[in-house]
């Protein structure tokens, strides 16, 4: 693998310890392992120290704002389908203050890919409960218990249209790349909710208790059983839930030829 | 002698009154002549009381009315009022009958209001004391006769009531029999039931007293209104992608767009946040594109917009101006986002914000802005208004005849700098796709990487302002147009839509007026120079450009227009007068 | 009772003329003074009703208060077919 194509030269901010480290491998592994031309591969980030991906791994990158990646990604694959496009942003930045775009996306089976880095905080604005924070959890950085129930990322694509649904954790990087290259190959618009411990402000989900928990899928299942396994409590399964074929929203339009002038004589004032 | 008309047909929302304002409009295009038809309509779907205002032989509105085509009670009463006298007022004779407290549909204001004036009393005895021409058509009748020398089922009795009062109003008026024919045929794909309505209408009053409408030399125009103007300048602008969300009074303009889009790619995003944000994605890959809304929704594209500055991202931004704040009225006009197009985005976000008078500056600027937004990497905001949206006009043909090249990028994409400084600002720009580079909303080195560096963001402020700059220098000679007197002893200052009614009053005031037509408020051009006496700003708002003029020089007055109607060349006229005499403040209220 | 299409069981209003409606039995618009051989008496058995004096729907529990205002009822009311083509965005 040629790592040094996809590595820059800016100083990686992330706390010790932070999931983002294990992501950014499997990320640069599985661009590596396509042999995707860094020219052709565009990372869109939100904000948040998981969008800082944008700056770490060569490509046409952009850093655009909170909640605000998935249309500027939308945007950028439609005009050139030749793009590999790859949305990456926290669960905050995608489930919360971006979850708008998160459902019309999953309507619009773009063949875009979204990963993103679940840790359950708001890590750079110091540890606010985030969207997959359990009700009645308390972490350090908050001043009470969540009053906020936990929305289920994999359900809602699905609800959404998703046409590839997956899990997995930042620590397992080859199971993540092996995710990653699945869902990057996949035509139309995939969503790999990647499970992170925030060392700084999640005291709670640390590797022990992730590592505690998952366990893979075997294979890709049926839709009822994906379900089942999208709502199960207690463990937590990883891999590939949910994939299906279907037309992608590029290939929904219709693209025609259109004579402007016939389109000015209907307008004309004739006498 | 010049024909100058000014009549409105009124009728209910969803009763005919489009197809009968396109009919009148179209005739008096046929004769030669320039027309202008302005459509005012209520938020709702079927029932509200809605109107076509429209001038023969001017560009602008006028009061008082020479005719009023009412097909019910509620227009009668709507528009009586603003008559002249001996206008022709064609209604039906049943209206007559009605009183205002029975017309659940019209509003409780104007029902109090003529209490107040003329009593609760029908419609006839209220008429019996006015100087008009009354042509009450029994419209029951003629619908009888229409039903027997048709064939086959009545299913439209709107249109058909609408085709008989507008062409009895036509023929009054003084338009030939053939034009009204001609122009039915182009309006109804299957016309013989209206052509026969026609035929009704003018039988019944072939005795009375017509006007005279001659033909004029023909001019090879076209029928359009603001929205598919700027949706036909668009194409022929070479855009390849339009993101929109339903707004009024945006959302034609883009569904033009979308029905004839060819290769454009067009798509209905879930929000006004979305569909920026999928243009300026678009623009990045190097598409030249656009979106375009309304007041509401470019509330929400603000933030985009301040990343469109800092990233510098070219796009194209239509703003259709309506009457607020907030939902305010969705299908009234007003210039009420001005400061907030300028403003718009946190932070220092230069930007060009280009406004256009009337439907033909309107095709002009669409190509402007493209050219602008372009060559200097920033949002232009074109402004325009509810009420250019709405009303169709004439406009020659040729105004369409241009074409804008698409996008060209040539460069190195080793070690590509996405901001490279330069002299002018203007980075050299290479769409995603043709090299590795970063766009970043965060403040950035030449490269794109984000930075916290204090002498890097100064450099990168001052580019932005430099680049600010040359677009001053490039748009000086267009930023402001003068119409009028030179020595003037009123100097008129306003932008938009105001336009043709003041350029109309200018010329019929009694004073030496000039009138300085704002064209690109943003960089705001330096028009102190041009002043001339006491300066009068003109706007339909409460107050935002007389604002900014302050700034450069004395506002003796200000017209503001706030009732969410268009201004008509009379209240310009008779604000003109009021700024003569010492007023500093007047409302104009005209308008139903 | 009074024979003429505006009592007729048949007959649906214009929704602002009130002189002319549609008759559904004939499939064809006629005078509200009108009346043919298939007259059946008018009855308000629908759910919704419509009112034409206040130009809208209302529930069978307004019924009677509208008809001691002496208001006109109807069991539906009639639209033009091609009404769409005449509207704008609100």
């Amino acid at each position: 693998m040629k790592e040094p194509e996809y590595k820059t030269d800016a100083w990686i901010q992330w706390c010790p310890g932070c999931g983002n480290y294990g992501i950014l491998k499997a990320l640069r592994d599985a661009v590596s392992e396509l042999k995707i031309d860094p020219k052709k591969l565009v990372i869109v980030g939100g904000i948040g120290c998981s969008s800082r991906i944008v700056y770490y791994i060569r490509g046409g990158n952009v850093h655009t704002l909170h909640g605000r990646a998935i249309p500027v990604a939308s945007g950028i694959k439609l005009s050139n389908p030749e793009l590999t496009v790859i949305v990456a942003g926290g669960d905050g930045d995608i489930l919360g203050i971006g979850m708008g775009h998160f459902v019309a996306l999953g309507r619009r089976n773009i063949d875009i890919k979204v990963f993103i880095h679940d840790n359950s905080v708001y890590g750079l604005t110091k540890g606010q409960a985030g969207p997959t924070l359990p009700l009645g959890v308390k972490l350090r950085a908050m001043n009470y218990e969540n009053a906020h129930d936990a929305v289920n990322p994999l359900l809602l694509a699905f609800a959404s249209g998703y046409t590839f649904i997956a899990r997995a954790y930042a620590y397992h990087v080859k199971e993540l790349k092996n995710i990653m290259v699945e869902a990057i190959r996949h035509r139309g618009s995939a969503v790999v909710d990647i499970l992170q411990p925030c060392v700084t402000y999640n005291e709670l989900m640390t590797r022990d208790w992730f590592e505690r928990r998952v366990y893979y899928l075997e294979s890709i299942l049926g839709e009822e059983v994906a379900i089942q396994k999208m709502i199960e409590r207690g463990r937590i399964p990883l891999g590939i839930f949910f994939k299906a074929e279907r037309a992608t929203f590029e290939e929904r339009i219709e693209r025609f030829d259109v004579d402007l002038e016939k389109v000015l004589e209907k307008k004309a004032v004739l006498y | 002698m010049k024909v100058d008309l000014s009549f409105v047909i009124g009728g209910f929302q969803g009763g005919g009154v489009e197809s009968a304002g396109q009919i009148a409009v179209r005739a008096f295009a046929m004769k030669g002549y320039d027309v202008l038809g302005s459509r005012e309509y209520h938020s709702n779907i079927i029932g509200a009381h809605s109107y076509y205002h429209i001038r023969v032989g001017g560009k602008a509105l006028q009061m008082p009315l020479d005719a009023l085509i009412a097909l019910d009670a509620e227009s009668v009463f709507t528009h009586f009022q603003n008559m002249k006298d001996n206008g022709i007022l064609i209604c039906d004779l049943s209206s007559l009958e009605k009183k205002a407290s029975q017309i659940p549909s019209m509003s409780k204001a104007l029902k109090k209001r003529i209490e107040l004036s003329y009593g609760d009393f029908p419609l006839n005895q209220i008429l019996e004391k006015l100087e008009f021409r009354l042509i009450a058509l029994p419209m029951a009748e003629l619908l009888k006769s229409l039903s027997k020398s048709v064939e086959k089922p009545l299913s439209s009795v709107s249109r058909a009531l609408n085709v008989i009062g507008t062409s009895a109003g036509l023929y009054l008026l003084g338009v030939d029999e053939f034009t009204i024919r001609k122009a039915i045929e182009k309006q109804f794909r299957d016309s013989d039931v209206n052509l026969r309505a026609m035929e009704i209408a003018i039988e019944e009053v072939k005795g009375e007293k017509r006007g005279e409408i001659p033909s004029v030399e023909k001019k090879e125009n076209l029928i359009v209104s603001g929205n598919e103007a700027v949706a036909i300048a668009k194409l022929r602008s070479q855009i390849e992608f339009l993101s929109f969300y339903p707004i009024t009074p945006a959302t034609d303009e883009a569904l033009f767009i979308e029905e004839n889009r060819g290769r454009v790619i067009t798509v209905q995003a879930e929000d006004e946040i979305s569909a920026l944000g999928m243009a300026l994605g678009a623009s990045i890959a190097g598409l030249r594109a656009t979106v375009s809304t309304s007041g509401p929704g470019f509330s929400l594209m603000n933030e985009m917009i301040s990343f469109a500055v800092q990233a510098e991202i070219p796009i194209v931004i239509t703003l259709w101006m309506r009457a607020s704040p907030s939902t305010g009225i969705a299908t009234r006009t007003g210039q009420q986002d001005l400061l907030h197009a300028i403003f718009s985005g946190h932070g220092d976000a230069f930007k060009i914000v280009i406004a256009s008078g009337d439907h033909e500056e309107a095709i002009e600027d669409v190509s402007l802005s493209f050219k602008l937004a372009e060559d200097f990497q920033m949002p232009v905001i074109h402004l325009l208004d509810k009420y250019i949206a709405s009303s169709l006009t004439t406009v020659a043909r040729d105004k369409f005849e241009f074409s804008l090249p698409k996008r060209e990028f040539k460069g190195d994409s080793e070690s590509y700098q996405r901001y490279r400084l330069t002299e002018d600002g203007v980075s050299p720009f290479l769409p995603l796709g043709m090299s590795t580079m970063i766009v970043s909303s965060l403040e950035h080195d030449e490269y794109g990487f984000a930075t916290e560096d204090p002498e890097i963001r100064e450099k990168m402020m001052l580019k932005r302002m430099r680049k600010f700059k040359k677009v001053a220098e490039r748009v000086s000679k267009l930023s402001y147009s003068v119409h009028g007197f030179k020595d003037a002893d009123v100097t008129i200052v306003s932008f938009g839509s105001t336009k043709n009614a003041i350029v109309e009053a200018i010329e019929r005031s009694e004073h030496a007026a000039k009138f300085l037509q704002l064209r690109v408020l943003s960089p705001f051009p330096d028009i102190s120079k041009e002043i001339r006496g006491k300066v009068l700003c003109v706007e339909s708002n409460a107050g935002q450009l007389s604002l900014l003029l302050k700034s450069c020089c004395k506002v003796d007055a200000v017209a503001r227009k706030l009732n969410a109607r268009p201004i008509y060349v009379d209240e310009v006229l008779m604000a003109i007068d009021d700024a003569m005499n010492g007023k500093e403040e007047v409302i104009l209220s005209e308008g139903a | 009772m009074e024979k003429r299409c505006s009592k007729c069981n048949s007959w649906l209003p214009h929704i602002h003329y009130s002189y002319i409606g549609y008759c559904c039995r004939k499939g064809d618009v006629s005078h509200h003074e009108y009346y043919c051989e298939f007259f059946s008496e008018l009855s308000f058995e629908e759910e919704f009703l419509w009112c034409e004096s206040c130009k809208v729907l209302i529930s069978q529990e307004e019924l009677e208060d509208h008809l001691s205002r002496g208001h006109c009822l109807f069991r539906g009311v009639f639209v033009d077919r091609d009404y769409r083509e005449e509207i704008y965005e609100g």
